[in-house]
């Protein structure tokens, strides 16, 4: 076990470099150049000259890229160029609104795409299947703009059913967050549905299903208790892959639904180019994923004793 | 279960975004996020019109007096102006507190004497501070450069030193151009005479606030405002909202009543037609008159319009660009209309303009610009792009600001019409009969820079294509973001670029200085190079404002004409929406200020509010019994397997 | 004999292919949406012949032509009764989808959207395919330093939050040397920049499953006897990866390249939301983003008919891939 953990450790180290030198060459190359923004439109020249040398542009490339190394090995990515705000506080105040908009409903996705999966699974290749499926492929053949701007004048405007934009910190959040959850869980039960059913479907065919069946065991049974079991594994897997997916959130729904989350922030230092914001996102992002990854593998592991980390 | 739970949550819902509200709470939604509420810093929209309901300074304009009037804030009055024109003397107003915060010893805002004055003025002109409205005392104020140059070598031997920058560093040392001779006495000294300082001391770069809160809160003093103005900051979330509530120590100050008060009538302004209209409609009452404002930033289009629409924002201002999208015909729609908001125009104090970039090889030909700009057709844009919501351009300057001329048209008759024939002479006389280059026997090929890519851009670049077209000229375009339009700009790698500028003051000299040789390439960024024209900016930029300074703006505008670095096209008729429990609120984005003389009937609010917005019960109980025919299905299935 | 023939004649046809085919034809639903893509495939065809025969003609494009400029008599008057009008039938055809902002057909619209999601869907996942292919290819095959160096390329960019990469990379090819350079290029007058963007973008970022999907399977084949029986026989790399490798991955290439060709054509939606997308021609994504201005005002009909093209399109080539998946690869069916 520990001798995997630092081999995956050590492995990660030629990717966070790569993916430094990528996304600062992507954003080196294609960002505006943030000076002129942030001195306003009468610049003076000379404090033009100075705000380049004190920001770090004044370096080649490769300075540049030494820097932003430096800041990885410290996690510390200094301020936003434009809100001039430490980028600790914005995630700080982010992740909270994000997490409230993207856990429950990742959960309440996955946990609909489980249930329906099965029950599809148990009638497989009879009407109720081909709908669902038929359905599940027209769920995620809408585009997810299409979906925020009907639904949010739909059921928001026309409708009055939930608040069209806003947010509360604390539990007050729970009406502001229901459409983003609804568009998600729509968003997404499609596809999870689909791989949840062709995973059942894989264990169903197995050996030991026949065997139970041939004893007599009832078909409920077997699915609940030894399907469910065992589809449970690439379940599991394939949920902490999306797991660094629910931080760096989703922020077209937080645009659109007033949730001040890191989805609105990533947007905004994008639009702006502001790159320290840009280096941490990237950072958050590469570094979660390769950690769940890990972490997959490990319940993998944990999971089916046949197989082992090494 | 899951279904369950997710059943209650929808009965749960109530569509106000507003839980838990009271007091008289006015309700604003912004298009852009504010970035930095430091009055230094202070530059967009966002937060200019946030600091404004906190901050005050010596003057402010006043909230209803068109063409546009200063009037004192915290000082007195307008200040005494000494024969050389170059010593103002501002007497400050007595008993003026700090807002409460607990920046102060016990929390208890402390008065507010000259030498703030002085100390806010020395750190708006900081090195460290980077205003970005360093322009406003540049080169003006007697002794400010020495100053700023001595504070920029200590901050060099700190940095060299490899301290941390203290970024008030060697703010004690005094300048000799603010001086504060007593306690409610406040001297600024000139270089030269200089007319706009009194319209720059009334902008949010100016505004005071106590240097106990700059350093007590360091950093973080852009997110904790602590000024003098009628409302304070009591929760601000730069991505989500701002909520003011009101400042209990401010002083005592009425809106202008000139139908009781006879002092309050100021010459030149109109206030029985003020009062016609309604905006008198909080005359005399104390200020502040709301217990607070709600600010929601709300970036995307669709929820800010309907937010207006349910009631849940005050007011709305359909951006520069989207005016035809949400006002058919200078008109609300119906639904908006049987609610009882109405649309307001205020005339924007702005141009809109095409920059050409007058060092570009092709484009230095100066009968070439003569020629594109008698192609382009002003009306068709006021009538299509802007929905009859502005006016043509007859030069750079708008009406109600001294130098328009409305007689003077250069390049187009009265009615803002092309003049094709004019501009295929001028093509001839450029060297390019018929846009073709002789050179090459190609046609001439243009790039414009467009301002972006939603419907206004597109419709005007289609238009304008289609205009160049017919003198012969291939257009193309490139949409911009903000960052890269400002880029290009100020690097010059552009031809022809779409562009608005938006006055900082009622004063020509605002506009002009972007076409100042002197201010090559920031911020005269077309690169117009024409001694003439500098010579005038240079005599009138001194003068005090009156005819023989209008005769001059009025000539330099003829210049530009003529030349034709930049194509005036229009300036815009801009329009607020605003719901009918709304008081007395005159909208003008000259000066921010004018949010705080409004005052909401929260009662009328809260019933028409929950009269438009009852849910609909109806689509609940459908997908209730979509489930339950789902779930029913699925069971009976179950049974006959 | 007859019976002979017949028997011989199964045996004849029992190619992978042929078999996959047999397999595909038993679902009703994927015959249907089969011929839907066709009809949308023959649309977006005539779309781009019209086009090009406009752009050789120098004329402007049709769909830019205003109705009252076609014959059309809407509602004379005011502009803004002629610009989104409703959809009528009084000025069929080109009328019955409305009217969009700007006083153009909805129709023309859509249609030429059409072309646009083929150009983008078709040429970025065949970009992305090809990448993922190739590399997948011969990181699986020839392994080593050429493998080790795909791994680490691709895991290097799956770990970059998507959403950033297309952004930035969205950015770059807007703007800057490579926009430049592109513009310069006599096929800029065909495929405008927006497209090319797109294409790009896309053919950049999705590769990484299929290479990966191609590696694992590459890795299995490539133990088996006849690639073995092929090196022995002294034939090339070059010749077993293309020519007997590849052919037992390909099924993986179809049902990845119907997967990115659904990605493209959504992808096409946000980017163009985001002003970083198609700008000088009419596509989906613009007239779905610009109804964020227009829905408010009951403006329903251009991003309902986008909506609905968009719709039927993803549909059928999803369910399309599903039932190729299902008909190649049939280990997966129950």
């Amino acid at each position: 076990m520990i001798p995997f953990l630092l081999r995956r450790v050590l492995y990660s180290i030629p990717v966070i470099l790569g993916v430094a030198l990528i996304v600062l060459f992507l954003f080196d190359v294609a960002g505006g150049d943030p000076i002129q923004i942030k001195l306003g439109k009468n610049p003076d020249p000379i404090d033009v000259a100075e705000l380049r040398v004190e920001m770090g542009q004044d370096k080649p490339f490769f300075g540049k890229y030494v820097d932003f190394l430096g800041q990885i090995a410290t996690v510390d990515f200094g301020t936003s160029w434009f809100t001039e705000t430490p980028i600790r506080t914005i995630f700080a105040r982010g992740i909270v609104p994000t997490l409230s908009l993207t856990m429950p409903a990742f959960l309440l996705g996955a946990g609909i795409a489980v249930a329906l999966a099965l029950l599809v699974a148990f009638y497989r290749g009879s009407m109720l299947d081909k709908a669902m499926t038929l359905l599940a492929i027209a769920a995620i053949s809408i585009s997810s703009l299409v979906y925020i701007l009907v639904l949010q004048w739909l059921l928001a405007d026309r409708w009055k059913l939930f608040p069209i934009w806003g947010y509360e910190r604390g539990l007050g959040s729970l009406t502001f967050i229901v459409l983003p959850i609804l568009i998600w869980v729509l968003l997404s039960v499609g596809t999870d549905m689909r791989y949840f059913r062709t995973v059942a479907l894989e264990e169903i065919g197995r050996d030991y299903v026949r065997t139970a069946r041939s004893k007599g065991v009832a078909e409920g049974k077997i699915l609940f208790t030894h399907v469910l079991r065992n589809c449970a594994i690439p379940i599991v897997t394939r949920c902490a892959i999306i797991v660094p997916f629910l931080i760096t959130g989703s922020f077209l729904l937080e645009i659109f639904f007033g949730i001040p989350g890191l989805g609105t922030v990533l947007y905004e230092s994008i639009k702006s180019s502001d790159l320290p914001v840009i280096k941490a996102f990237t950072m958050l992002g590469t570094v979660l994923y390769i950690v769940f990854n890990v972490v997959a593998d490990i319940l993998y592991a944990a999971l089916d004793p046949r197989i082992r980390l090494s | 279960m899951v279904l369950v739970g997710f059943g209650l949550a929808l009965a749960a819902c109530s569509p106000n975004p507003y839980p838990g509200e009271t007091g008289k709470v006015m309700h604003a939604a912004l298009r852009l996020l504010p970035k930095n509420l430091d009055p230094p810093r202070i530059e967009e929209e966002g937060s200019g019109k946030i600091g404004a309901q906190v901050y005050e300074g010596l003057l402010i304009y006043h909230p209803f007096a068109r063409p546009y009037k200063l009037v004192g804030a915290l000082a007195e009055g307008l200040p005494e102006i000494s024969d050389d024109r170059l010593t103002y003397t501002f007497k400050l107003r007595k008993g003026i507190h700090f807002v409460d915060d607990p920046c102060f010893p016990e929390g208890k805002g402390r008065e507010v004497t000259a030498q703030d004055f002085e100390w806010c003025f020395k750190r708006f002109s900081h090195p460290r501070t980077k205003s970005t409205g360093w322009w406003g005392f540049s080169k003006k104020i007697t002794g400010l450069e020495a100053w700023r140059d001595a504070r920029k070598a200590d901050v060099k031997k700190m940095f060299d030193a490899g301290k941390r920058v203290d970024p008030l560093v060697g703010i004690e040392q005094p300048v000799e151009g603010f001086s504060a001779p007593s306690r409610y006495t406040f001297v600024v000294r000139l270089l030269r005479p200089y007319p706009q300082l009194l319209w720059f001391l009334a902008m949010p770069y100016t505004s005071v606030y106590p240097h106990e809160a700059v350093k007590h809160y360091g950093q973080e003093f852009r997110n904790h405002p602590v000024g003098t103005g009628p409302f304070r900051v009591k929760e601000f979330d730069p991505v989500y909202r701002v909520v003011l509530e009101r400042n209990k120590t401010y002083r005592e100050h009425y809106v202008p009543d000139p139908a009781n008060k006879p002092e309050d009538r100021i010459p030149g302004w109109n206030w029985e037609e003020d009062q016609k209209n309604g905006f008198l409609a909080n005359a005399g009452k104390r200020m502040p008159i709301l217990d607070g404002m709600e600010i929601r930033f709300i970036t995307e289009d669709q929820p800010r319009w309907l937010y207006f629409k349910a009631g849940y924002s005050d007011f709305i201002f359909p951006p520069k660009d989207h005016v035809a999208d949400v006002v058919i015909d200078g008109e609300l729609t119906p639904e908006l209309k049987a609610r009882g908001a109405r649309l307001e125009p205020w005339p924007e104090l702005g141009t809109v303009y095409t920059s050409i970039n007058c060092t570009d090889p092709l484009l230095a030909n100066v009968d070439l610009r003569r020629a594109m700009a008698l192609a382009y057709d002003h009306s068709w844009t006021v009538e299509h792009l802007y929905g009859g919501a502005a006016v043509v351009a007859t030069s750079l300057i708008p009406p109600g600001v001294a130098g328009f001329d409305g007689d003077y048209h250069p390049h187009h008759r009265k009615d803002g019409k092309a003049q094709l024939k004019k501009a295929r002479e001028f093509m001839k006389k450029a060297g390019y009969p018929d846009g073709i280059d002789p050179k090459t026997g190609k046609p001439l090929h243009i790039v414009f820079q467009n301002s972006g890519a939603g419907p206004t851009q597109k419709m005007f670049y289609e238009r304008l294509r289609h205009e160049m077209g017919e003198l012969g000229i291939e257009l193309s375009d490139v949409p911009n973001t903000f960052a890269q339009m400002t880029e290009k700009m100020s690097k010059g790698s552009f031809q022809m670029a779409g562009l608005a500028w938006g006055f900082d003051y009622p004063d020509a000299q605002n506009i002009l200085q972007l076409l100042y040789g002197g201010n090559i390439p920031q911020p005269n960024r077309s690169r117009f190079k024409n001694p003439e024209f500098d010579e005038l900016y240079q005599k009138a930029i001194v003068m005090e404002d009156g005819p023989a300074r209008t005769t001059l703006y009025q000539r330099m505008a003829h210049i530009v004409g003529d030349q034709a670095p930049w194509i005036t096209r229009t300036h815009r008729v801009r329009n607020v929406a605003k719901h009918g429990w709304l008081l007395g609120l005159k909208y003008t984005e000259t000066s921010y200020h004018c949010w705080r003389y409004a005052d909401v009937d929260v009662e009328k609010r809260m019933r028409q509010v929950a009269e438009w917005n009852q849910s609909k019960r109806w689509p609940l109980f459908l997908v209730g019994l979509l489930l339950a025919v789902f779930v029913g299905g699925t069971v009976m299935m179950g049974r006959r397997a | 004999m007859t019976v002979v023939t017949e028997t011989l004649a199964t045996a004849e046809v029992r190619s992978p292919w042929r078999e996959a085919w047999r397999r595909y034809r038993k679902d009703r639903f994927a015959k249907l949406f089969l011929v839907m893509f066709g009809v949308f495939f023959l649309l977006a065809v005539t779309a781009q012949i019209i086009e090009f025969v406009e752009i050789g003609q120098g004329n402007d494009p049709t769909y830019d032509r205003s109705l009252a400029q076609m014959g059309y008599e809407v509602s004379p008057g005011k502009m803004f009764e002629e610009t989104h009008h409703a959809p009528t039938l009084k000025a069929f055809p080109l009328g019955i989808l409305g009217l969009n902002w700007n006083g153009k057909s909805v129709l023309l619209h859509v249609f030429h959207g059409t072309k646009v999601a083929f150009v983008v869907g078709f040429w970025g996942s065949m970009l992305s395919v090809l990448i993922g292919m190739t590399l997948g290819l011969m990181a699986g095959f020839l392994g080593k330093f050429a493998d080790e160096t795909v791994v680490y390329l691709y895991s290097t960019l799956a770990s970059i939050p998507y959403l950033l990469l297309m952004l930035a990379l969205a950015f770059i090819f807007r703007e800057g040397k490579v926009a430049e350079w592109y513009r310069d290029l006599w096929i800029a007058k065909y495929v405008s920049l927006g497209l090319f963007n797109i294409i790009m973008v896309i053919g950049l970022t999705y590769w990484v499953t299929l290479c990966r999907l191609v590696r694992a399977e590459v890795l299995k084949v490539r133990e088996l006897d006849y690639v073995n029986a092929a090196r022995s026989l002294g034939f090339g790399n070059f010749r077993i990866m293309f020519k007997h490798v590849l052919p037992n991955v390909f099924h993986l290439v179809i049902i990845n390249f119907s997967l990115t060709f659904v990605i493209a054509i959504k992808s096409e939606v946000i980017l163009t939301f985001l002003g970083v997308g198609v700008d000088k021609e009419p596509s989906w994504g613009q007239m779905i983003s610009f109804a964020k201005n227009e829905l408010m005002r009951g403006i329903w009909w251009p991003l309902a008919a986008a909506g609905a093209m968009l719709f039927l399109l993803t549909l059928s080539v999803n369910y399309v891939g599903d039932a190729l998946r299902d008909a190649l690869d049939p280990k997966l069916k129950d």
